[in-house]
């Protein structure tokens, strides 16, 4: 529904002498929070034994570093009770395991271990159908210039499902998240859409397209709603901090920011025509 | 049980009314109109100063007074009216229908004297009430005169900004506002998401703003009720008048069913498609119309009758591949009838709907919802003596909800047909509230209101285990949809869920002396109605929803008290309130809901309660080449939603914060300046503390984007909100009184071109990936011209 208030957007400013600029706002900086970035992927025809989980601390919002994590202990256990390890490397907070072993709807726990405090989550790895066919159309969108691009699956009809779309056009540095639940097209062929004006005959477009939990879409929504790009209207909503599954089993109160999630996905790299 | 209590009730009602006849006394009553137009004019004081006792007319121009035998001088007077004074000669009861010449000139624009003094006796306090001349002489944006703008310049009312729909008023939401046009609720009053409003200013002729010491007559809204009245139509003669603006134009045309006993009018208003969507393909279009009508006609001394409509379309549609159209219709029928010359009575039966619809053909969607309403109003007001004047009536509305109807819009489309419950409730309500005179110093009004709500089948209801449609995850503290465990299916008209409130109403005046007086009013206001929405000011894609078995009624309690006085021979008036609302069962939303198509709204809400209070200063001046007021507004407004339970965190952490609509401070200057019969000046100043918003307070990477970190709700605020708006009115032919006569009104809305920030926003630039403010605004300096014509 971002999506409608965004269409609401458009013509609400292409009415009035609207304008919009980037302007200097004081903001206060909260103590630093752990940040869990666990996502486990599946890519369809992979072993997907390769997965890395990345550990880092919240910053002032205008800084541009990353605070890093280092020292931590990460291992994933399965539903037979197999141990993943995940390794630092380096000192960019990655954490990588290179013996992962997925399963479709198996149960995993993370662990992490850092400075005395254990962090825990239990997650359930989802699976995906695969994406049909890719379809592009030209001049068209509100403006009439807009290059579409249809990401084109059918859904499974006996479960109730649960998709991320990952777009990641090569204009831009940041990838749009778009989320889906079959709700309203239970078993059907549909599709994730995209559109911009800015894409150009021969540019890269990556299609990544997740099986995810109903939590983690819950998750999802609010994270992608608060992440800037898609808000900023009159129509704003309420802004929270939103908090994922990963429990600080050792001081409740001190949570961490993040989430583990496990998907099988279906990437596609398409070249624009 | 239920209807024991309405038996009780209404014995006391008629055992009231029956035994408090006198003998001695005789009645004056009567209709008070406008001399050129029979239009009826409400809101006349028709005042014998020797007694002194005094009534006003009500909203059909009907009053009715009774005093002992003798020969009196009656004056009657009005807004906008030159006033009257009437010797007669009082033996027995005498009807007599009074007609008012308008002061100044004929056209309503470049009335100059008015008389607008604050009512200091009358026991009805934090009402105001703007008359349409008044309006239609400040200055709007793009030269639209604004019925809702106009109200936002009035002390404890302000909106979340420009390009917002709805207004708050004393710290309440918007959706706490009864509105009313001719009686019929109107659910949404924006035109443009909210940067017109839906009533075609030619078409009024009175407005109300309730905004304490609420009526009884009044009920089904929390925070206060916007009473507008459509003119009747001129039973004279025929008459046009139109205006032609930037964004859009306007005719009416009114005149004589039959002469002196029926009129019609009927008002059309129209945008111009394609006009703003600069864009180079002509196949987008935005337009909004809205049709008023209304034929009243007179049967007899003691029967009238009325019929009157609105309907009103926005329609928007984005290179056929976008269609959005909503709107209001409604429509009425009324009957007045004097059983007596102390007792008026009207029925209404009223209709009105509104409908929402969205077609997305790129996705194959399309959605189409509404809410549709029948009310049967019977509201008697009984003239027992110039002491005690009696309100009673009842009161029953159906409501009818559509949530949506989801459906593919071709046979490729991926999208199932579903259509979500629709749901059914039922509203009756009786009132009685006396209006009485205790002493010269001392008037009452006091009065108490009944309402029940059902709501009812066929409609499927989910059950939760412990009656918790929101469940609340004790290791990860956050709140979750509730899973049914079950549903219950309820037949057509079976009860699903019922609820029954008393709320009292109380208002009090006391006079210090002929000038001045302290007001107290308490009133107690239930809402059954909620509306889901994720913004803090009304979008067309609201849903309404009635209370039900997980989602209660709202009930505000509200006190109020206030100082009045006239001074410098009634050229200046001043009224200072205060007050205190409280609201119980204000809902709020655990975090990530989704409102719109969403079958089980209880799994998304939380209760919770509202709280506001503030001062307010009013201070006009009525007279003279200049007039116009300075209101100052210090208010607080703050919401709370704790744990239901010790483990619960509630929503943020179950502290206060303030509500989207919190503005400490609101000050509104607006003024008129009469330089010559030719020309004439308005001016608003309006000055606002920002809108309260949560800025982030930290970031962090997650799955390659940039996420920001937020502290506790509405902890920030957006920059003070400002704006200067000037306009000139020329009129060249100024004595002209027949034929055609027109005016030109040029305006400038903003005119240092202050950038308000209606939002502000955080993001990730595209290309830099670094962070960044945004602000939005929509309007800077917007100059516009209008022309206005009548013959």
């Amino acid at each position: 529904m971002k999506k409608l208030q965004l269409f609401f957007l458009i013509i609400a400013t292409a009415l009035v002498a609207s304008c919009e600029k980037v302007i200097d706002v004081d903001l206060n900086t909260m103590a630093p929070k752990l940040v869990i970035d666990a996502s486990i992927k599946w890519q369809k025809g992979t072993l997907g034994n390769e997965q890395t989980i990345n550990l880092s601390t919240t910053t002032s919002y205008y800084s541009n570093q990353i605070s890093t994590v280092s020292g931590a202990t990460i291992f994933i256990t399965d539903a037979t009770n197999n141990l993943f390890n995940f390794v630092e490397t380096g000192s960019n907070g990655s954490y990588i395991c290179t013996n992962f072993s997925p399963v479709l709807n198996g149960n995993y726990v993370l662990t992490v271990v850092l400075n005395g405090e254990t962090y825990s989550a239990t997650e359930t790895l989802k699976p995906v159908p695969p994406i049909e066919t890719i379809e592009q159309k030209d001049n068209t969108g509100f403006s009439g210039k807009d290059t579409e691009i249809k990401a084109i699956y059918t859904d499974n009809g006996t479960t109730d499902d649960y998709y991320l779309f990952k777009f990641k056009p090569s204009f831009t540095v940041i990838p749009i998240y778009f989320l889906q639940e079959d709700r309203n097209f239970q078993g059907n062929q549909i599709f994730g859409l995209y559109r911009s004006d800015e894409l150009e005959p021969g540019q890269n477009f990556d299609v990544t397209l997740s099986g995810i939990s109903k939590q983690y879409f819950n998750y999802m929504r609010i994270l992608v709603s608060i992440a800037g790009n898609s808000s900023g209207s009159p129509f704003q909503s309420p802004s929270a901090t939103v908090r994922g599954n990963i429990i600080n089993t050792t001081t409740e109160a001190n949570y961490p920011l993040g989430y583990f999630s496990l998907s099988e996905q279906d990437s596609r790299n398409y070249i624009i025509n | 049980m239920i209807s024991k209590k309405i038996i009780a009730l209404l014995s006391l009602l008629f055992s009231v009314v029956f035994s408090s006849f006198s003998q001695e006394k005789v009645t004056l009553n009567g209709v008070v109109s406008a001399a050129n137009s029979n239009e009826t004019i409400i809101g006349v004081n028709v005042a014998v100063t020797s007694i002194p006792a005094y009534t006003t007319t009500n909203e059909y121009g009907f009053y009715s007074i009774t005093i002992p035998k003798g020969n009196y001088r009656i004056t009657i007077s009005s807004i906008g009216f030159q006033t009257k004074e009437v010797t007669i000669d009082l033996i027995k009861n005498i009807n007599l229908n009074i007609s008012l010449s308008e002061s100044g000139e004929e056209l309503q624009e470049v009335i100059i004297t008015e008389k607008k003094t604050t009512n200091t006796q009358k026991a009805e306090m934090s009402v105001n009430k703007l008359s349409i001349a008044t309006i239609k002489k400040m200055p709007v944006v793009l030269g639209e005169v604004d019925v809702l703008k106009s109200i936002l310049l009035l002390p404890g009312v302000t909106n979340a900004g420009e390009g917002a729909s709805g207004f708050n008023v004393r710290g309440g939401g918007a959706d706490q506002n009864l509105i009313l046009l001719d009686e019929a609720t109107i659910f949404n009053s924006s035109h443009v998401f909210g940067f017109f409003s839906v009533f075609n200013p030619d078409a009024i002729k009175d407005l109300k703003l309730y905004k304490g010491g609420i009526p009884s007559r009044f009920g089904g809204r929390a925070s206060s009720v916007l009473d507008i009245y459509q003119k009747d139509g001129n039973s004279k003669n025929y008459h046009i008048n139109g205006g032609i603006g930037l964004i859009s134009s306007r005719l009416l045309i009114e005149g004589p069913i039959v002469k002196d006993k029926g009129s019609f009018i009927i008002a059309g208003r129209g945008s111009y498609a394609h006009l703003f969507l600069k864009l180079t393909d002509n196949k987008n279009s935005a337009y909004f119309y809205d049709l008023n009508t209304k034929l009243n006609y007179k049967l007899n001394k003691n029967n009238s009758l009325y019929v009157s409509g609105y309907f009103g379309r926005d329609v928007f549609n984005l290179e056929g591949s976008f269609t959005n159209i909503y709107g209001n219709a409604t429509s009425n029928l009324r009957w007045n009838h004097l059983f007596s010359d102390k007792l008026f009575s009207n029925l209404s039966i009223i209709y009105s709907d509104y409908y929402y619809g969205l077609q997305l053909d790129f996705v194959g969607f399309k959605y189409d919802s509404g809410i549709k309403n029948y009310n049967l109003k019977y509201d008697f007001k009984n003239y027992i003596s110039d002491k005690i004047k009696l309100n009673y009536g009842i009161n029953s509305i159906y409501y009818d909800f559509n949530p949506g109807i989801i459906s593919p819009t071709s046979t490729e489309s991926g999208i199932n047909y579903k259509q979500l419950e629709k749901k059914y409730a039922f509203e009756p309500s009786i009132y009685l509230e006396a209006e009485n005179k205790v002493t010269d110093k001392l008037e009452l009004m006091f009065g108490l209101r009944y309402s029940q709500f059902y709501r009812m089948g066929a409609s499927t209801v989910n059950l939760y285990q412990n009656n918790e449609a929101v469940t609340f995850n004790n290791d990860l503290k956050i709140y979750e949809k509730g899973i049914p465990i079950g549903t219950k299916y309820y037949n057509n008209n079976k009860v699903i869920a019922s609820f029954d409130n008393f709320e009292p109403r109380f208002s009090a005046s006391y006079s210090l002396d002929k000038n001045q007086s302290i007001k107290a009013s308490y009133n107690r206001m239930t809402q059954y109605l909620q509306l889901i929405s994720n913004t803090s000011s009304p979008t067309p894609l609201d849903v309404w929803t009635p209370s039900d078995s997980y989602i209660k009624p709202q009930i505000a309690n509200q006190v109020a008290l206030g100082y009045f006085k006239n001074f410098n021979d009634e050229a200046y008036s001043l009224e200072v309130e205060t007050f205190y609302k409280k609201v119980k069962n204000r809902i709020d939303y655990i975090d990530g809901a989704d409102l719109i198509s969403n079958e089980a709204l209880e799994q998304i809400i939380l209760n919770g309660q509202l709280r506001s209070f503030g001062l307010e200063v009013l201070l006009r001046k009525n007279t003279g080449k200049l007039n116009g007021w300075i209101a100052y507004t210090l208010s607080r407004s703050e919401q709370q939603t704790p744990g239901r339970n010790a483990n619960e965190i509630g929503i943020n952490n179950g502290n206060w914060y303030r509500s989207a609509y919190d503005k400490l401070h609101n000050v509104a200057i607006t003024g008129s300046y009469n330089w010559s019969e030719k020309w004439s000046f308005g001016a608003n100043f309006t000055l606002q503390t920002g809108q309260p918003v949560t800025y982030p307070n930290g970031q962090y990477q997650y799955q390659g984007i940039t996420v920001p970190s937020y502290g506790l709700r509405n902890g920030n605020k957006l920059p003070t909100y400002h704006h200067l708006d000037i306009s000139a009115t020329y009129t060249p032919k100024p004595l002209k009184k027949k034929g055609w006569q027109g005016e030109w009104v040029f305006s400038v809305y903003n005119l240092y071109n202050r950038q308000n920030a209606a939002s502000i926003s955080f993001r990730q630039n595209e290309t830099s990936g670094s962070n960044e403010a945004v602000r939005f605004s929509i309007f800077g300096a917007v100059p516009a011209v209008s022309y206005n014509f009548k013959f």
